[in-house]
């Protein structure tokens, strides 16, 4: 069922952002992977995160069809941070008129690292393309922005 | 198992991610401000508020961090075991003060206090391909 976003989630989505992806190996031990961008749908059905092919490897060999995944994405100013829950929906190699997208939001993370005194070419370091998106059938959003009660459930 | 090369990894200039896993298999991802380097088996990280993150790993000892060099952007994973809790100390007055260094610097002072220093034991360390 999609999940109605309220302000506070609308606010760190469209806010300067970076991101892990995470699921667990068949040892139980939390496999995880940075993002460099995302969308979704408003309502809230399916998030999808931009990841560094290579090493998102890592994750992707974990999903299978009732694989769990959690999303993290945090404001890089505020620490407003909100945590995605769900299931592996599907993922696949980012092209075309969606890496153009893709690019944008890189092009942010650029601004985002320039915050924490990161210049554009050391950043540059970081190759995005090609790149692989990975799909989650949102169940849950949670706060996670630093604070006592850091983890309550929003929808 | 941890090398000179990935302190700088460890002295909160960037936040890192920790993921643990529930009892249902549900994983939890979160940002944290401090991975401190113990030596080189074991690191703390510091207990401000990371509720779920806690009960997963007293639940079950598992936990992956990840760090990143904030100087060239190296970066590595470190799977964890967990060994231990430590309100006092010369740990825990070390890492105060490098929280109160990063909470000073993020603004953050009236948020990020330092409630344990939680010591784990790294199992296993892998670089981050980004490239």
């Amino acid at each position: 069922m999609a999940i109605i976003l309220n302000d506070f989630v609308k606010e760190v989505l469209t806010s300067p952002c970076y991101g892990f992806v995470c699921t667990i190996n068949e040892s139980n031990q939390p496999v995880m992977t940075r993002f460099f961008g995302f969308k979704y749908d408003d309502p809230l059905e399916t998030l999808t995160v931009y990841t560094f092919k290579k090493d998102a490897q890592r994750v992707i060999d974990e999903l299978s069809d009732s694989a769990k995944l959690a999303a993290t994405v945090s404001n890089a100013m505020d620490f407003k941070t909100i945590q995605f829950k769900g299931t592996y929906q599907r993922h696949y190699d980012v092209a075309d008129e969606e890496m153009n997208y893709a690019r944008e939001c890189n092009a942010k993370q650029v601004e985002i690292m320039a915050m924490f005194g990161i210049s554009k070419e050391v950043f540059a370091s970081w190759h995005f393309e090609p790149s692989v998106a990975i799909s989650i059938n949102v169940e849950e959003i949670f706060d996670q922005t630093p604070k006592v009660n850091a983890g309550n459930k929003i929808n | 198992m941890i090398t000179e090369e990935m302190i700088p990894g460890m002295q909160g200039a960037l936040p890192s991610a920790l993921a643990t896993v529930d009892e249902s298999g549900t994983p939890n991802v979160s940002y944290i401000s401090q991975v401190f380097y113990v030596d080189d088996r074991h690191v703390a990280l510091s207990n401000q508020f990371f509720n779920k993150s806690l009960r997963n790993i007293t639940s079950n000892g598992i936990a992956t961090v990840n760090i990143v060099r904030p100087d060239n952007l190296k970066s590595w994973y470190l799977e964890l075991k967990y060994k231990e809790s430590k309100t006092d100390g010369e740990l825990f007055e070390n890492m105060k003060m490098q929280l109160d260094a990063i909470a000073s610097m993020s603004g953050m002072e009236d948020v990020f206090k330092l409630h344990a220093s939680e010591i784990f034991e790294v199992v296993k360390v892998d670089e981050v391909i980004m490239s």
